[in-house]
C-alpha cells in the first residue's frame, strides 16, 4: 500500500473553507459547488479542536460551532455513534443540458454507423449516469469495455435475425428457440450479475457478486416451472427470491450486502398492480361501449395500455424498491432507505411522456436526467461505520460474455 | 503548447485496496513526470505509464497509476491541457469536443434527423427490396407457408359454399391472369373460402396461394372486377411484399430502437407508438403498389381501371366506417385509392 492514509496521520487542520460558497468541509472538496478546494489556500490551523470531533469522542462540553448546515460527512473517528447519523441522501449531479449534448452525439453517430457505435454510446451513458450518482461527493464508476458490448451486439443481432426468419417460416422453431433461451437464462443471469458488479466501482473499490449458477437455476427456472402450477400465485415469491439472490451475494469490496426482507411487499405490490389493471380494464370496456365509432376501440385500448403501464411500470416497482431498500444493508458500513412516492413518480413520468411525444423524441435526455434526479434524491444511506475501512477483494475478471447478457436482458442490480 | 501548464492539479488518491481517500496535489514536470504530493509524502510516476479516463461532460476524471491506485480529480481543464501537451487520447477527445460545442450538437441533431428520415423513406425500403429480390422465389414462399391454417382460423374461414362450376370458371380465368402477369418461381393457387366475419376480401400469401371469400364473389357484378382484385393480390406476391414488409418493419423498429435507446419504464411506451405508425405507413405504400399492378393489368386487358374502381366503391359501401383515421390503418383511404387509379 502506498501513501497509507493511517489514522495517526490526519492533518492538524480539520476544516477546509470553500472559496465559492464559504462553507467549511472536512475534506478538500466542496459538494455544494462541486469543486476541489485548493489546499494551498487553507486557513491557518484552528486553535481549538472543533466540537464535532469532541462530541464523537465523548467530550461534549463546548457548544457546536456552525459548520455547513447540510454537513453530510460521517465522523472521522473510528467509532461512529451507531444510529446517530442522519440518512445521507444520494445525489444525482448530472444536468439535462450537458447530457443532451452527449446524447445527441451518441445517437447521431449510432445511426450513421448503423448501430456499431451503439456500444460506445451505451458505455458513455452508463458512465455519465453512474458517475453523477454520488454519495458523499463521490460517484460510481462503470469500467465495462465497449468492444465487449459490440461483440455481444453482433452475436445477439445475428441470433435475432435468424430467430425472426426461422419463426416466420416455421412457428414451431420459434417456440423451440424460446424454450432454449429459458433454459440458458439462469446461467446468463448469474454471469450478468457477476459482470455488472465487477465493473462497478466506488472509491476505486470494485463490487462483486458471488452467487452460484446452481442457485440461479433453482430460483429462475425451478420457481418459474411452478408458476403455471400455482396459477401465477407464486410469481411475486419468485421476484422476491430473485431479488434476494441478487442482494445476498453482492458485496462491495470485502463488505457483504445483507437483505433481510420478506416476500410480503412483493405480494402487496403485485396484487395492487392487478387491482389497478382491473380498474383500467373496466374503464376501457366502458369507453369501448359508450363511445361511438371506430375511435372507441382506440380510446379504450389507449386507456387500458396507460393504466397497465402505470400499474406495472410505476406502481409495483416503486413499492418493491422502497421495501427492498429498507431491508438492505452493507454489513458494518451502512443501511439503505428508499422513500420514492408513486404519485410523484407518476406525475414525473407523465410529464416526461408528454414532453417526449411533443418534441418527437428530443426530450428523451431531459426525461432521463429528471428521472435519475428524483430517484436518487429519495434514496439515502445511513452510515454505521466508516466506509474508508472497506477493503478490496481479490477477484478475477469475470470475462466479457456477462455484459452481453446484462445488456440485452436488462439484468441489473437495479438500485 | 511547448511545455505543460505549471499549475497544480488537486484530487483524491484512492489506493484501490481500501476505500479511503487521500487528498493529493499533482504537478507535471517538463519531462512528463507526475509528482504526487500528500501529507504522507511524495511519489513520482511517468505520465506515459498512467491510464487516464476519457472525458465525458463534467464528470471527474481518473488518472490510473500503474500500481492500481488512481487519482480522481475535478480539475478537468488542467488535465486536458496536460493531455494536449503529451499528445494523448485523440479519439476520445474528438468526440468530447463534439459534445461540448453547441454548434456541433446542432449539426449532430440535423444529421440525425436527415439520416433517420432518409432511412425511413429510402434507405430501409431500398435495402428491403434488394434483399427480397436477391433471395430466390422459393425463399419468399417459405415465409407464411406454415401460417396458412393459423390465418384461416384467425379470420374464421370455412369451406366455400360457391358452386363448383363457378369456382372452376374463376380458377381458369385466374390461371390465365397468372400466366400473363407472373414471372416463374411462384406456384399460384386460387382457393375459395367462406368468411362471414371477415366479409368481402381477398388475401395473398407469399407462397402464391390466394384466398378469395364468397362474400367478395357475391359483391362483384362482373368477373372483370374479381380479376382486378386478383391482379392486386398477385402483385403483392410478385413484388415480394411479404418479405419486404417483414424486413422493413424490423428495420424501422431497429432504427427507432437505435434512436430512443434502451429506455425503461413509461417512456418506452412512447417508443412503440412511432414504430406502429411507421409500419402502417409502409403497409399503405405496399397497398398502393399493388393497386398500380392491378391498374396495369386492367389497362393491358383493355378495360381501363373501371373494374378496379367499381369494386373499390362497392367495398367502401360494404364496410362503412372504414375510411376512419387513415394514419393508423394498414390500407390507404378508399377515396384516395380510387382517385389514384386515374382513368
Amino acid at each position: 500500500m502506498l501513501l497509507a492514509p493511517g489514522r495517526g496521520e490526519e492533518p492538524s487542520v480539520i476544516g477546509y473553507a470553500c472559496s465559492g460558497c464559504g462553507r467549511t468541509w472536512p475534506e478538500n472538496y466542496c459538494p455544494a459547488c462541486h469543486t476541489t478546494i485548493d489546499r494551498n489556500q487553507l486557513p491557518p490551523p484552528l486553535a481549538t479542536p472543533t466540537p464535532i470531533i469532541q462530541a464523537a469522542a465523548g467530550v461534549g462540553a463546548l457548544p457546536p460551532r456552525e459548520l455547513a448546515a447540510d454537513w453530510p460527512w460521517p465522523s472521522r473517528t473510528t467509532r461512529a455513534t451507531p444510529g446517530s447519523g442522519a440518512g445521507v441522501p444520494f445525489t444525482f449531479t448530472g444536468n439535462a443540458s450537458e447530457y443532451f449534448r452527449i446524447w445527441i452525439v451518441n445517437v447521431a453517430l449510432t445511426v450513421l454507423t448503423l448501430g456499431v457505435y451503439a456500444a460506445w454510446a451505451k458505455v458513455n451513458k452508463r458512465r455519465y449516469f453512474w458517475g453523477h450518482t454520488q454519495l458523499q461527493g463521490r460517484g460510481f464508476e462503470y469500467t465495462g469495455d465497449p468492444v465487449a458490448i459490440l461483440k455481444g451486439n453482433l452475436i445477439l443481432g445475428a441470433g435475432a435475425i435468424g430467430y425472426y426468419f426461422a419463426s416466420s417460416a416455421q412457428p414451431l422453431l420459434g417456440l423451440a428457440a424460446l424454450g432454449a433461451i429459458s433454459l440458458v437464462y439462469p446461467w446468463l443471469f448469474c454471469k450478468a450479475m457477476r459482470f455488472n458488479a465487477h465493473h462497478t466501482r466506488h472509491r476505486h473499490i470494485r463490487f462483486g457478486f458471488d452467487g452460484t449458477v446452481g442457485e440461479s437455476y433453482a430460483v429462475n427456472l425451478g420457481l418459474l416451472l411452478l408458476v403455471p402450477l400455482t396459477l401465477g400465485a407464486i410469481w411475486p415469491y419468485l421476484q422476491y427470491r430473485r431479488k434476494r439472490y441478487q442482494l445476498e451475494h453482492l458485496r462491495y469490496g470485502t463488505a457483504r450486502f445483507r437483505f433481510n426482507g420478506g416476500s410480503g411487499p412483493f405480494y402487496g405490490a403485485f396484487f395492487g398492480a392487478v387491482g389497478i389493471m382491473g380498474i383500467g380494464v373496466a374503464l376501457a370496456t366502458v369507453a369501448g361501449v359508450a363511445l361511438p365509432g371506430a375511435h372507441a376501440r382506440w380510446v379504450g385500448l389507449g386507456i387500458g395500455y396507460l393504466v397497465g403501464a402505470v400499474a406495472f411500470v410505476v406502481y409495483a416497482p416503486t413499492r418493491v424498491l422502497n421495501a427492498v431498500l429498507e431491508h438492505t444493508r452493507l454489513e458494518g458500513v451502512a443501511s439503505l432507505r428508499g422513500s420514492l412516492r408513486v404519485s410523484e413518480l407518476l406525475a414525473l413520468e407523465l410529464v416526461n411522456l408528454l414532453a417526449i411525444v411533443g418534441t418527437l423524441g428530443l426530450a428523451v435526455p431531459w426525461a432521463s436526467v429528471r428521472r435519475a434526479q428524483y430517484r436518487w434524491s429519495r434514496v439515502e444511506a445511513t452510515f454505521e461505520g466508516p466506509v474508508e475501512r472497506v477493503t478490496a477483494a481479490a477477484a478475477p475478471d469475470p470475462g466479457t460474455f456477462g455484459d452481453v447478457a446484462a445488456e440485452h436482458l436488462e439484468i441489473d442490480i437495479a438500485l | 503548447m511547448s511545455q505543460p501548464d505549471p499549475g497544480a492539479l488537486h484530487g483524491e488518491l484512492f489506493d484501490g485496496v481500501t476505500a479511503a481517500a487521500l487528498p493529493v496535489t499533482v504537478r507535471l514536470s517538463a519531462t512528463g513526470e507526475l509528482s504526487i504530493r500528500s501529507t504522507g509524502g511524495e511519489r513520482r510516476v511517468a505520465l506515459a505509464e498512467c491510464r487516464i479516463s476519457p472525458p465525458l461532460g463534467s464528470l471527474p476524471r481518473r488518472i490510473g497509476l500503474p500500481d492500481g491506485a488512481s487519482i480522481e480529480t475535478r480539475d478537468l481543464e488542467l488535465l486536458a491541457a496536460w493531455e494536449g501537451w503529451w499528445g494523448r487520447a485523440r479519439g476520445a477527445r474528438l468526440v468530447h469536443r463534439l459534445e461540448t460545442r453547441w454548434r456541433y450538437v446542432v449539426a449532430a441533431a440535423a444529421v440525425l434527423v436527415l439520416a433517420s428520415v432518409g432511412a425511413y423513406v429510402w434507405g430501409i425500403p431500398l435495402a428491403a427490396r434488394a434483399i427480397a429480390f436477391g433471395l430466390p422465389a422459393s425463399a419468399n414462399a417459405v415465409i407464411g407457408e406454415q401460417a396458412q391454417p393459423t390465418i384461416e382460423r384467425l379470420l374464421g374461414m370455412r369451406p366455400s359454399t360457391l358452386p363448383a362450376e363457378r369456382q372452376a370458371a374463376l380458377s381458369e380465368q385466374f390461371g390465365r391472369l397468372a400466366g400473363e402477369m407472373a414471372a416463374p418461381g411462384f406456384r399460384y393457387d386460387l382457393q375459395f373460402r367462406s368468411a362471414p366475419g371477415l366479409g368481402p376480401n381477398a388475401i395473398a400469401l407469399p407462397s402464391g396461394t390466394i384466398l378469395l371469400t364468397d362474400e367478395l364473389v357475391a359483391l362483384a357484378e362482373r368477373d372483370e372486377e374479381l380479376l382486378a382484385v386478383l391482379a392486386h393480390e398477385v402483385t403483392h406476391v410478385e413484388q415480394r411484399h411479404g418479405v419486404r414488409s417483414v424486413l422493413q418493419n424490423s428495420g424501422v423498429a431497429f432504427l427507432i430502437g437505435l434512436v430512443l435507446g434502451d429506455l425503461t419504464s413509461a417512456t418506452s411506451l412512447g417508443a412503440s407508438l412511432p414504430t406502429v405508425f411507421a409500419q402502417t405507413g409502409y403497409s399503405r405504400d405496399f397497398e398502393r403498389e399493388a393497386d398500380r399492378g392491378a391498374a396495369d393489368f386492367c389497362r393491358a386487358r383493355g378495360w381501363g381501371t373501371a373494374p378496379m374502381r367499381s369494386i373499390l366503391e362497392k367495398l367502401a359501401a360494404a364496410h362503412p366506417g372504414s375510411d376512419g383515421a387513415s394514419w393508423i390503418s394498414s390500407h390507404p383511404d378508399i377515396g384516395e385509392r380510387i382517385a389514384a387509379l386515374g382513368d
